[in-house]
């Protein structure tokens, strides 16, 4: 308790304060505006918070990462446009509710929700974290060696495509991770003679031109919708107290799927958000009620999505292993500022962990009030035509990556790392288990290597240890369920098409 | 027909990432490899290489499922790459003003419903903007002109 007083001491300080609204207010307006994610606008910010204190940046980047889930929902509602992947689920019943009229309530449930969903996500890293913290202590490369393994092809099999075509983008990203000078020997890798190189592909580049160049390509074609409701008053928000019986235990449900799949390496809210559909979905008394108004359907998955986000904070901050690309960008940023993840943080860096969990709590109360009384202004940001928006995200871009070392060479390779994703989209390859490997790639080499010499090259020592026995076990596990459902879902194809 | 297309792309991009894999796999082997127990620089790339062309294979050999398509958006492709590239290139001859304009008219020119004089428009307003926030503001170092047109600053 003395300790989360001192992390409010920490946060309302007046520029962490600033910067915390700063970050929630730029999240949500990333959120509400489609064809630009929380994962564009946190690298995007990336090198803005190299000038700013650790604590501050790291406040700074997280109120943006959990701002967008808030604002993410008020696109699919109003103009059938997830402003954030995790969202778009959110548009099979909030957009219907927004043509019965109901867009105020639909609004006003998914920020509720969204509040719940991320009070019980900052609970429970509040208490997780510590523990986690206190177990690593006994970790040592073969157990973190295994973490990071299992962290890798969780995010490389869980991408909801083709498994082996995830497994290829983290193979990748472990390679791109490679490029630059070998930490143990000094030797220089892969720099094909540009002495920019040496020092590896800058992750500044690497995000905004998989994430920034890619999608702002891709999404100058896409057609915009049209707003359902243009004008929200506050009365018309308020939930029916029927519709607030629906709802509120939905929100509850969401919040505890959330919660779950926070943590777990390469789900993230996306799925989260999916899952609790679904759930939903199956519980209902009347399922046809779902995809034309339901508001159980609007309600579940922004909780679960909010709950999600807060709750991938525990591996990132505990063992610094992230289980989506955004909280990999933040790892990212927490490195660049010399600041281990890991137990350390709350012996060491006490006022960072929590001075950026109380800053939670105030961001999640400002999302609370920027999403329902202000409403109306982000009705009216998402009138702003994409036409006027994307050339100002390229000029964002094009500064922020020189801005990294003042060099034209980062200009022109995020141009070229902009292209390759847009290459990688159009094969339909996720990019962001490539990023996952670029930031894990360098650890896991380390850890590999690090043990190797602690066991005198004797492979079995990551084996005979317990923990990393116990990891290597469940990735086997997983390794093996992922194969027996992909094996059950071909011979399942194959019957349809014996039968078709 | 849109299974096709999507076996198409995975033979493509299957036939990409084991070109990439074989490309890393070659620079490794120039590296000291070492052994498994003692790993030099080259040993880690070296192996993820070849996990990259036998995951490629994989793709290669098995069909993919087919999904729904992205189609390569030619206009828009031009004019962002056009902008970025002349970020790069006015920046060094002309200083940040000239830079962000160009690269603002260029971009705007990928959307089919941009006019011209309203790309114009939003190019000098973006360039005065970026000035005024990145170097006026936040003291970054890029002066407003350079290069070129070192004379009028």
């Amino acid at each position: 308790m003395d300790a989360l007083i001192l992390g409010f001491e920490v946060a309302l300080t007046g520029t962490n304060l600033a910067y915390c609204f700063l970050g929630v207010l730029l999240g949500t307006a990333i959120g509400v505006l489609p064809g630009i994610g929380a994962l564009a606008a946190v690298s995007m910010l990336l090198p803005v918070t190299f000038y700013l204190h650790p604590t501050t940046a790291l406040i700074l980047l997280a109120g943006v990462y959990y701002g967008a889930e808030y604002g993410g929902s008020t696109a699919s509602i109003l103009l059938r446009l997830p402003g954030t992947p995790a969202s778009a689920i959110t548009c099979l019943d909030g957009y219907p509710m927004a043509k019965q009229g109901k867009a105020g309530v639909a609004l006003f449930t998914t920020s509720v929700g969204s509040f719940i969903g991320g009070s019980l996500g900052i609970i429970l890293m509040m208490v997780l974290t510590p523990a986690i913290m206190t177990m690593s202590l006994a970790f040592g490369p073969a157990e973190y060696f295994a973490i990071i393994l299992l962290g890798l092809v969780a995010a490389g099999t869980a991408t909801g495509g083709s498994v082996v075509k995830g497994l290829m983008m983290i193979v990748f990203g472990l390679l791109v991770g490679c490029i630059g000078t070998d930490l143990n020997t000094g030797v220089v890798r892969y720099d094909l003679g540009f002495y920019e190189l040496q020092d590896g592909i800058n992750m500044v580049v690497l995000a905004m031109g998989l994430f920034g160049v890619s999608e702002v390509i891709a999404s100058i074609d896409r057609p915009g919708g049209e707003i359902v409701q243009r004008r929200i008053s506050l009365r018309s928000m308020i939930p029916s107290r029927a519709e607030w019986r629906q709802a509120y235990p939905a929100i509850l449900r969401g919040s505890a799927i959330g919660a779950f799949f926070g943590p777990l390496p390469g789900t993230g809210p996306s799925l989260a958000s999916f899952m609790s559909y679904l759930v939903e979905k199956r519980i209902a008394r009347d399922p046809s009620r779902f995809g034309k108004g339901a508001i159980e359907g609007v309600a579940s998955p922004e909780a679960a999505n909010n709950a999600a986000v807060q709750t991938a904070f525990i591996p990132t901050l505990a063992l610094g292993i992230p289980g989506t690309a955004t909280t990999a960008i933040l790892l990212g940023a927490m490195m660049v500022h010399g600041i281990q993840p890991g137990p350390r943080l709350v012996t060491q860096n006490q006022d960072l962990f929590w001075g950026v969990i109380a800053s939670f709590w105030i961001g999640n109360l400002l999302l609370l009030i920027l999403n329902i009384p202000l409403i109306g202004i982000w009705v009216s940001i998402l009138k702003i035509p994409y036409r006027l928006l994307y050339p100002a995200i390229l000029i964002f871009i094009c500064v922020g990556v020189y801005s990294v070392n003042n060099n034209l060479f980062d200009v022109w390779m995020v141009l070229i790392v902009g292209l390759v994703g847009y290459g990688l989209r159009l094969l339909e390859f996720e990019p962001a288990p490539l990023l996952i490997g670029y930031i894990l790639g360098p650890l896991l080499e380390e850890n590999l290597r690090r043990g190797l010499l602690l066991f005198r090259g004797d492979y079995m020592g990551f084996v005979q240890r317990p923990i990393s026995a116990g990891i290597l076990l469940l990735l086997v596990l997983l390794i093996a369920y992922v194969a027996w459902s992909r094996y059950r879902a071909v011979r399942r194809g194959v019957s349809a098409a014996a039968a078709g | 027909m849109i299974e096709r297309q999507s076996r198409t792309k995975d033979l493509i991009g299957g036939g990409i990432l084991c070109a990439v894999g074989i490309f890393f796999v070659a620079g490794a082997i120039r590296l000291h490899l070492g052994t498994a127990q003692h790993m030099g620089p080259g040993y880690f790339p070296l192996v993820l290489g070849i996990i990259l062309v036998v995951l490629s294979a994989v793709l290669l050999l098995q069909a993919g499922p087919a999904q729904i398509s992205e189609r390569i958006a030619p206009r828009p492709l031009l004019a962002v790459c056009a902008g970025i590239a002349a970020f790069a290139l006015g920046l060094h001859w002309l200083g940040l003003i000239p830079a962000v304009f160009l690269t603002v008219v260029l971009a705007s020119l990928g959307d089919r419903s941009a006019r011209p004089a309203s790309a114009a428009l939003l190019g000098l307003a973006l360039a005065v903007g970026a000035w005024a926030v990145f170097r006026l503001g936040l003291h970054l170092p890029m002066p407003g002109f350079a290069g070129l047109l070192q004379w009028t600053r």
